[in-house]
């Protein structure tokens, strides 16, 4: 497994199978006690018993986090009917010995899955449920996903398939009901290397544990990521044709009604207005007052804070690096007005918290400093809200790779 | 007390169902049947002269969205069974952990040599014991059931639209009104309006040679549009009436539902 | 010590161990029994694989619970913790003490039983209690807080339900409300108004008291995780498992015995019919259970409060104006 191309093996630890025979007792009543006539005949037999109500008792604990989890529900429903074998479905960890992991775990997710693993008593077994479960699937190479869960605890049983039907679930169990009984007997479960397959150079499982990581790869998703943002505009009307108006209801249209237009005009200072949707773009320093002020006017819903990060070149387009912030609020209650604006910030440059104003905006502002990686001056806590505590780096600003290293996955 | 009559419904729901006869089927004993489009694992099949079918043109490996597919070949050689020189897939390894079952490696196989199969395979103790290599796979041909389709019939069925598509191009210069104002001509009332705008879709076929029969209709339906529809109204007695040749009724339908199609396209620009 | 105390001494314990080991013995069958039977209801067949049709499931079920790993949380209270799983499960089998199985088959026929039986079903609230605070677990303190809620509440229908049968018979001894049965009706049959709602509103509080669905907000899985036993492994769960069912079929057995005569019956001994009715009620708490969706906690106080406490008090005052004034119903 030196050369393990398929990458999956040489990373793991193997769980090691205790030889019994290579154990000491050194207590003196242990040897007396292997005197005693009729008592291996005795273990034996209570052995056998313990290991057939663990195999005919495997309860489960669903870790369903997406689509196989319909099929784990299905399992229990009345097609395959997982209770022919005594498997029910447990809500606390305490009191399962399986965990079914079924669907993509993030990192952020990991964690905690960890714990729930923890949380259950020995014996307990762990299985893989499809291919997010398995190996990250197509998403392994993303920066939030776990390529695998068996990177984070020891899995048993890996059932394949996008997702795999309640039969394959139950075919899982009844497998591990095989290596109950083998780890019970102190074997390890039958595998083969099968060398054929190892000489495969590209790996499947990329990032994980590989010493010779493609520099040229890196590089090649980080300019596609940088490229993404440029449109597409094959589907827009040649010249001469009109397009019909985009279909918004007034109160979703961006542009302000019209008392607001003057407001921002005359005390605002606003003059520009964003190209696409015409929102007016606010000065950063006016923009607390801007806030209080439309509060005081009926806009008392905070709708959202959604920042953008626009790179140097944006396809063909160059233009300084900047971000934008925009905010959106709405009046209560029925015909409800909507009012949003922007900011334009240069990189570095901090927006001023709405915190004060709206308490609502505590965790969206969180969001985009975690994701975008937008300051909030003011801001009371601004600590990340998606990502666990210690990413580094701001994973929707453009100039993100792809798959960049976060330990302890990556 | 609504809740307690809704109870005593329920009761009597549950209580009539222990009487019927359970839907499990007892898995690992009987096996309900798989739907033909089930896709779980994939094959390997051999050509006619029993040797492996795949010549390693790595279309599987470059569109598989996961990158689970990995060829190797040691380049043509000569066959031995029918002499000739092809190239042969020396590896290959198909990455079961990451399969999402999309299918898109057997629609580019142009020699069907890939399909997926009905069954899933035996849960593995390790990953490694998902992986595919080529054994498996061509063991994978013999024992278990083909899913739905191979490579050349999903391209097939995908062909109908590329036909469709260059009549539509031809179109476009020359905007027909034409035929339009012969179909508005015709009296509404007439019986003749279907079978005066067949010959109209037919001439319209001509400068398309390459085009397949059927796709001529929707070449010049835009343009029947409004006669078209008046013509459902007139449409069975039409066909009914001339039955002068097997293809015109046969045009006929093909020529109505592109009308129709076409009449909500042009109720939705207006 | 005199004879007779010796004597009731040996007679409880001998009745009392042969009683508990068949209330035990029955609730591992009625745990086979419910899994079938919600699996029929559900269109599905249930454990087959243990032993013959599955027979042999729920003793698989303890066997693995018994070896599985004890955790403790660390910063749990550790002596409540410890001590709550038995202490419910003693509780729930005390009650079984005076009931009678037939008219010999009773561990301690107490002059005021039905007292008693009310008494130590109330105490079933201080084990839970003790769990869901011992366990320092958000989940297992909610769910004791609603069972305490619970408990309390419906202890008040579940009295007033008593009340009817003992007005009824005149008598607070549970074999003397079963003998008075004897010699003329069950209660669930004639005097038919104020008896068969009075059996009704007992079974109702009799399901809220055991925690069954639709009265189960103490566990409430989707909400709850698992309510009290959130942090309760291997064989203490077993205890609070077991607790519960012996909870539903003791509280059975008392309805049986109110009710529907105890052991009075034609044609076979008074053990088998006793028994009998106590499993078909036994078993309709399960079909209750696989049938309806759960109360939200403020229904539930509603239903308590507004309408079955009332209907408590009316129906007490029935059976009252039924001793009085009916002819031929005055003892």
């Amino acid at each position: 497994m030196a050369v393990n191309g398929n990458g999956s093996g040489d990373g793991r630890k193997r769980l090691p199978v205790v030889d019994e025979g290579a154990l000491a007792y050194d207590h003196p009543l242990y040897d007396t006690l292997l005197n005693v006539p009729g008592l291996s005949v005795a273990t034996t037999s209570l052995d056998a018993l313990l290991n057939w109500g663990l195999m005919n008792s495997l309860w489960i604990f669903p870790m369903a986090t997406s689509c196989c989890g319909i099929e784990l529900m299905a399992a229990a429903a009345s097609r395959v009917d997982l209770d022919r074998m005594g498997t029910i479905v447990r809500a606390t960890p305490r009191q399962a010995e399986v965990m079914v992991i079924a669907g993509t775990i993030t990192v952020k997710m990991a964690p905690r899955v960890k714990t729930l693993w923890e949380q259950m008593p020995e014996p307990k077994w762990a299985i893989a449920m499809g291919s997010c479960a398995i190996s990250g699937d197509f998403y392994r190479n993303l920066y939030a996903v776990v390529p695998g869960i068996d990177t984070v605890l020891p899995v048993d049983i890996y059932i394949p398939g996008c997702p795999p039907n309640p039969e394959a679930l139950m075919q899982g169990l009844l497998r591990l009901k095989e290596k109950v009984a083998l780890r019970r007997a102190g074997k390890l479960p039958p595998h083969d290397d099968r060398p054929g397959m190892l000489d495969v150079t590209r790996p499947s499982i990329a990032r994980l544990l590989d010493p010779a990581r493609d520099r040229a790869l890196d590089q090649q998703q980080e300019d596609s990521a940088l490229n993404a943002s440029s449109f597409d505009r094959s589907d827009e009307p040649e010249d001469g044709e009109e397009r019909a108006p985009d279909q918004l209801p007034d109160a979703i249209a961006s542009t302000p009604p019209a008392e607001i237009e003057a407001l921002l005009r005359d005390e605002f200072g606003v003059t520009e207005l964003a190209p696409k949707d015409g929102a007016p773009v606010v000065a950063a320093d006016k923009h607390v007052a801007l806030a209080r002020r439309l509060r005081g006017m009926g806009y008392q819903i905070f709708v959202y804070v959604v920042a953008t990060h626009f790179p140097e070149k944006t396809g063909k387009v160059v233009a300084p690096e900047r971000f934008e912030v925009a905010y959106a609020l709405r009046t209560v209650g029925a015909g409800s007005k909507l009012v949003s604006w922007r900011l334009k910030l240069e990189p570095g440059q901090e927006a001023p918290s709405l915190v004060g104003v709206f308490a609502g905006a505590d965790w969206q502002e969180r969001e985009q400093w975690d994701l975008v990686g937008v300051r909030f001056a003011g801001h009371p806590d601004l600590r990340r809200l998606m990502m666990p505590d210690n990413w580094e780096g701001h994973p929707l600003r453009k100039d993100y790779p792809a798959d960049k290293a976060c330990p302890p996955w990556r | 007390m609504g809740y307690f009559i809704d109870s005593l419904k329920a009761m009597a729901t549950t209580f009539r169902q222990i009487f019927r006869k359970p839907a499990t089927y007892e898995y690992p004993e009987v096996i309900r049947p798989r739907a033909e489009r089930l896709r779980a694992s994939f094959a390997l099949p051999d050509d006619e002269n029993g040797e492996l079918a795949c010549i390693a043109c790595m279309a599987c490996e470059k569109i598989c969205p996961s990158q689970i597919i990995h060829i190797k070949s040691e380049g043509k050689r000569e066959s031995p069974v029918t002499g000739k020189k092809r190239q042969y897939a020396d590896t290959f390894v198909l990455d079961l952990t990451a399969c999402i079952g999309c299918e898109l490696c057997v629609q580019v196989c142009n020699s069907n040599a890939i399909y997926m199969v009905r069954e899933q395979e035996v849960p593995g103790f390790e990953r490694e014991d998902l992986v595919l290599n080529l054994e498996r796979l061509r063991a994978n041909a013999k024992s278990k059931t083909a899913a739905w389709a191979k490579g050349t019939v999903l391209q097939e069925m995908q062909e109908l639209p590329k036909a469709e598509k260059k009549p539509a191009a031809e179109k476009k210069p020359a905007p027909e009104k034409k035929p339009a104002a012969d179909a508005t001509a015709a009296p509404p009332g007439d019986e003749k309006p279907a079978p005066e705008k067949k010959p109209v879709a037919e001439k319209k076929e001509t400068p398309a040679p390459a085009a397949p029969a059927d796709a001529t209709p929707a070449a010049a339906a835009p343009a029947e549009a409004a006669p078209a529809a008046e013509a459902k109204a007139a449409a069975k007695p039409d066909a009914e009436a001339k039955p002068d040749g097997e293809a015109k009724p046969k045009e006929a339908e093909p020529a109505k539902a592109e009308g129709a199609k076409s009449d909500a396209a042009k109720e939705a620009s207006a | 010590m005199n004879p007779a105390t010796q004597s009731a001494l040996i007679h409880g314990a001998v009745y009392g161990t042969i009683v508990c080991l068949a209330v035990l013995t029955s609730i591992a069958m009625g745990i086979w029994f419910e899994r079938k039977f919600a699996g029929r209801m559900q269109s599905r067949i249930g454990p087959t694989y243990t032993g013959p049709v599955g027979l042999l499931q729920p003793v698989a079920d303890v066997v693995k619970l018994l070896q599985k790993e004890d955790i403790i949380p660390r910063d749990a209270d550790h002596a409540l913790f410890n001590l709550a799983p038995p202490l419910a499960a003693i509780f729930s089998l005390a009650a079984a003490a005076v009931v009678p199985f037939s008219a010999k088959v009773i561990s301690a026929d107490l002059d005021v039983g039905v007292v008693y039986i009310l008494g130590v079903g109330g105490l079933m609230v201080v084990p839970t209690f003790m769990a869901g605070w011992s366990s320092n677990n958000k989940f297992a303190l909610l769910g004791g807080m609603r069972a305490i809620a619970q408990s309390v509440s419906y202890g008040v229908p579940l009295v007033l339900a008593t009340m009817v049968p003992v007005v009824l018979a005149g008598s607070l001894s549970v074999s003397g409300i079963v003998d008075w049965q004897a010699t003329h009706h069950w209660f669930a049959v004639w005097p038919i108004l104020p008896g068969l709602p009075a059996f009704l509103l007992f079974y109702l509080a009799m399901l809220a008291e055991s925690n069954r669905i639709p009265f189960d907000i103490p566990e409430a899985e989707s909400e709850l995780v698992a309510g009290i036993t959130t942090e309760y492994t291997g064989a203490k769960f077993t205890l609070f498992y077991m607790a519960e069912y012996v909870h539903t079929m003791v509280g059975s057995a008392v309805a049986a015995a109110l009710f529907f005569g105890g052991w009075d019956g034609p044609f076979a001994p008074g053990l088998h019919w006793m028994v009998l009715k106590t499993l078909l009620i036994f078993v309709s708490v399960y079909w209750v259970r696989w049938s309806l969706v759960r109360f939200r906690s403020d229904q539930l106080m509603d239903l308590c409060w507004k309408r079955l406490t009332p209907l408590g008090l009316g129906l007490v005052f029935l059976a009252a104006a039924f001793v009085q004034y009916w002819p031929g119903g005055a003892r």
